[in-house]
């Protein structure tokens, strides 16, 4: 009954066009006068308390980090080294863009800002050297996804929050798992163009790869300093994404000198802004999710789960095909913060390693930017490629299935992702 | 009255820059005073939350104003014009609702927390809950006025959607006037701005 | 007997199978026994709705009823109870028991803040000091270890007297920062070691018993007001009777503990009596400071309590 009065609420007041915060504030307020406890002190309590969190300082640090990288030419020059590397290979603009999703998803946290700076510079390229439109917007918003599911990542902080999981653990094992999507797009792609016949920019000299890989050395050295510094201990993930925000600053300002001092107010705004509508939205869920707690919903869920306790992988499989469905019509934030509190228990009970559940979650999470109806990647790369969300969508399912085998294998396989993880933990 | 609207959403943007840039400095200051010389800012912590706080909610204000909060507009588009006002107009009462029940709670806790202290920084514990007094006092207003706007008659059809799910015109444009550059600020994906992922 | 149906939250930031949850437990069988069943004490173990202060303001508005903590946490609604945080007041179990249950105790629980009612000390332990570098067993082993502490003056003042580098950082982020090694170490009683698993980030622990920290068992204002006489007495009753059990429970579960994080690798060295001593020689400084800064009135009446208690022993 709770949970029926919870989800009704919120899906009645999101589908009226209210922000979800919103939306998320009064299916607490349904959920109060349901359990007779109605007190607006519990939303304010909830709201503030959300919001006043150490680790959380993540977020703004790693999505200013991010749009320093993209308005200082890091971005830019990342994806020339990609072109350098593979861009003369059959459909080797495909490739540039799978290589250039996973080194930008080394830098940055998000996938909305990663697919934003792929399509903007790839695929007019990819269409003007006679790539399918719909299949280069579609390869470009696959790529983006791994964003989040390779370190640094914004799904994880907020995931590792919520769950109470080491962020560092998190980051650490999500690493192998990025990789393998990279290589299932790649194979994808190949598969794909195998008939396709399109030019191909010419293999580039010695010197020219020396060039770009020299400009882009110290965009490239970000990532390398954020990884390094987390595995020996340099800093937290806090810290982490301070060090990037100022080493981001050091290069775009000063050894690049593409970002003037005075953007910087503009930079820092959006920043801000982003921060505190995802922020909002975060402290929103804790109010529901405080209510929910108080209604003991997980505990419930739980044993109605009980049969299922002993056989993980099926449970894995059912949580899974959950976190599809949810993706389908939900985004990343608003995901992780409804379900991490209702599976959580679960996973704890049936004794699945925490880390390797959040990393199945975040990358269900981030193949559900690219489903449709609501898929926010499809919608920024239709945007800057100029083609419609509907041929987006046509484009990606290729991909799209891709993804969806390299999580099933995940699933049938835990010791994919555990095993690297003690690679890079140990 | 525009003026002073504006005037006041230009101090609070100031605001905003100057926490998240007040948090960069303190908690990168603390990393290198760790490393550099075995010690830290005490208050470090504390400060960099209490900044983090009112970024968060007075950034959310500036949000409000712009309408990047996000949301699903993808039932709402489909309707005539009298439907989308009739959701735009129930919502905005909702949220209304939503903002007077947070200010009642906030005050409740500003008034108990006056008194009590931050442990390093003696900063009274009310500072973090009139967080809450700011930002919905603030959102009322903003949602008052697009309510009156939009019973007033003045919104476009395209105005009575008032969240997005994705990418607008702006971005399409900036992305064709300049494709090997993102551009900074202002014209940055507004989708970017509205979700993170 | 005048008792209404009603059901009221306990919350508190340790695991069920903490001694914080074995004394909730406890306690909630009491009430209801007491109540004939009619009053229920729902447990919210884990922090699940909210850490220690957003708990306490939230007993004071009147959102959850019930919770426990250290009495120190409670410095900034009443620097008195800071009190609580003097290194080395206590030498042991008996004297901090004999101290709590007596007049002075009594007075501290009369006094809680503002929208507060005190019912009773519960145990958490004594603190000690884990780290990643060396085991300590004299106040010299101190010298330049990076330990994070409370964010209050009196143990940054004391542990940076002891040779120490104190470093700021939240307890949230503590773990990570002993993995990556950005602290060496940290100050915990040995349960909430244990219970945080960072046996798995630290090779020593010392058995400084440097501060010891009681529970304070609060109930909302707001909610107490709301309740008849009887119903009053099942609370404070149950959480009195609760007392002896949790704190016989939390000491074998500190023993227990000391056993199961040897198994897994740290080395825990004993201080001797003298060494700690010498510690607490060090930081007299620090301690005289502080207690005229929370007054002689206010510090006093523990010192005479522990003298009797010493002289009968
Ligand atoms: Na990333
Ligand atoms: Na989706």
């Amino acid at each position: 009954m709770t949970i029926t009065i919870f989800l009704a609420s919120l899906l009645a007041s999101m589908s009226i066009g209210m922000p979800i915060a919103f939306a998320l504030i009064l299916s607490g307020v349904a959920l109060m006068l349901h359990l007779d406890m109605f007190d607006s002190q519990i939303i304010a309590q909830n709201l503030i308390n959300g919001a006043d969190s150490f680790p959380l300082m993540a977020v703004p640090f790693f999505l200013l980090a991010g749009e320093i990288m993209n308005s200082g030419g890091l971005s830019k020059r990342i994806v020339n080294v990609a072109m350098s590397m593979v861009g003369h290979y059959r459909g080797g603009l495909g490739y540039v863009a799978i290589l250039a999703g996973c080194l930008l998803a080394a830098l940055s946290g998000s996938a909305v800002a990663d697919a934003a700076a792929l399509g903007a510079l790839l695929v007019p390229m990819m269409v003007r050297v006679g790539h399918d439109k719909r299949r280069a917007a579609g390869l470009v918003a696959a790529a983006g996804c791994i964003g989040p599911v390779i370190p640094p990542s914004i799904g994880f902080i907020i995931f590792g929050v919520a769950g109470g999981v080491s962020i560092t653990k998190l980051f650490m094992a999500g690493i192998v798992p990025g990789l393998l999507l990279g290589a299932a797009l790649a194979i994808t792609w190949w598969w794909v163009v195998r008939r396709e016949n399109t030019e191909t920019p010419p293999r580039q000299t010695f010197a020219e790869r020396k060039r770009a890989l020299l400009q882009g050395f110290w965009a490239l050295m970000l990532p390398v300093i954020i990884l390094v510094g987390l595995r020996m201990g340099v800093f937290t993930p806090t810290e982490a994404a301070v060090v990037a925000v100022v080493y981001s600053l050091f290069v775009a300002v000063v050894i690049y000198r593409e970002l003037k001092p005075s953007q910087l107010y503009e930079v820092f705004l959006a920043t801000a802004k982003t921060s505190a509508v995802v922020m909002f939205l975060i402290a929103a869920a804790l109010v529901s999710a405080w209510l929910i707690t108080v209604a003991d919903v997980p505990g419930l869920i739980a044993s109605l789960l009980e049969p299922l306790m002993d056989q993980k992988t099926l449970l894995m499989l059912m949580m899974m095909l959950l976190v599809v469905a949810v993706g389908t019509a939900m985004d990343m934030t608003p995901t992780i913060l409804i379900l991490t509190p209702v599976l959580m228990p679960i996973v704890k009970a049936a004794g699945i390693d925490p880390v390797y559940f959040g990393v199945l979650f975040i990358m269900n999470c981030a193949i559900g930017l690219i489903t449709p109806p609501v898929g926010n990647v499809l919608n920024v790369v239709a945007g800057v490629s100029r083609i419609s969300f509907e041929d987006v969508v046509k484009g990606v399912w290729p991909f799209l299935v891709a993804q969806l085998v390299v999580l099933a294998l995940l699933v049938l396989f835990p010791s994919l992702v555990t095993v690297p993880a003690q690679w890079f933990s140990r | 009255m525009k003026a002073i609207a504006d005037a006041y959403f230009q101090l609070m943007k100031l605001a905003l820059v100057t926490c998240l840039a007040g948090m960069v400095v303190l908690v990168f200051g603390n990393v290198v005073l760790r490393y550099a010389f075995n010690s830290g800012i005490t208050m470090s912590e504390e400060v960099a939350r209490l900044l983090f706080l009112y970024a968060t909610f007075l950034g959310a204000v500036v949000a409000m104003r712009e309408h990047l909060h996000i949301g699903i507009d993808s039932l709402v588009k489909r309707l005539p014009v009298l439907g989308k006002k009739a959701c735009l107009v129930t919502s905005h009462a909702l949220v209304l609702l939503a903002c007077g029940l947070f200010f009642q709670g906030s005050w409740a806790q500003t008034v108990i927390n006056l008194s009590v202290k931050m442990p390093v920084t003696g900063i009274s514990m009310g500072t973090v809950y009139a967080a809450g007094l700011v930002f919905s006092a603030s959102a009322a207003l903003i949602v008052l006025n697009d309510l009156y706007r939009a019973l007033a008659g003045q919104l476009s059809e395209a105005e009575l959607v008032a969240v997005r799910e994705g990418a607008d015109p702006e971005v399409i444009a900036a992305a064709e006037h300049e494709p090997q550059r993102m551009p900074p600020g202002a014209k940055r994906q507004p989708a970017d701005r509205a979700e993170v992922a | 007997q005048d008792i209404k149906e009603r059901t009221l939250k306990f919350s508190f930031v340790q695991p069920q199978d903490s001694h914080m949850g074995f004394g909730a437990k406890k306690f909630a069988d009491l009430v209801a026994q007491k109540s004939g069943n009619k009053m229920k004490v729902r447990l919210y173990p884990n922090g699940t709705l909210g850490g220690d202060l957003q708990t306490v303001s939230a007993l004071q508005g009147g959102t959850i009823e019930i919770t426990t903590l250290p009495p120190s946490l409670l410095v900034g609604l009443n620097k008195e109870y800071g009190v609580f945080d003097l290194p080395f007041l206590f030498a042991d179990f008996k004297e901090a028991d004999a101290v709590l249950d007596g007049p002075v105790g009594k007075r501290f629980l009369e006094k809680a803040p503002q929208g507060l009612v005190g019912l009773a000390y519960w145990d958490h332990g004594f603190r000690n000091v884990s780290n990643g570098r060396k085991p300590i067993a004299k106040a010299e082993d101190f010298q330049g270890l990076k330990l994070r502490v409370v964010q209050t003056p009196l143990m940054i003042e004391s542990f940076n007297t002891l040779g120490a580098n104190a470093v700021p950082l939240p307890f949230t982020e503590l773990f990570t920062a002993m993995e990556t090694r950005a602290v060496d170490g940290q100050d915990n009683p040995i349960v909430a070691f244990e219970t945080n698993k960072f046996h798995e980030v630290q090779k020593h622990l010392s058995t400084t018993r440097h501060v010891y920290n009681p529970l304070i068992v609060l109930v909302s204002q707001k909610a107490w007001d709301g309740l008849s006489a009887d119903e009053k007495q099942v609370l404070s009753s149950a959480a009195v009777e609760t007392r002896a059990e949790q704190r016989r429970a939390s000491r074998e579960m500190e023993q227990k503990a000391i056993a199961n994080i040897r198994s897994k690798g740290v080395t825990v060295t004993e201080v001797s009596p003298a060494e700690r001593a010498r510690m607490r020689e060090r930081v007299k400084p620090v301690i005289d400071k502080f207690t005229r800064e929370l007054g002689e009135d206010v510090v006093k009446p523990f010192h005479m309590e522990i003298e009797k208690v010493r002289a009968s022993k």
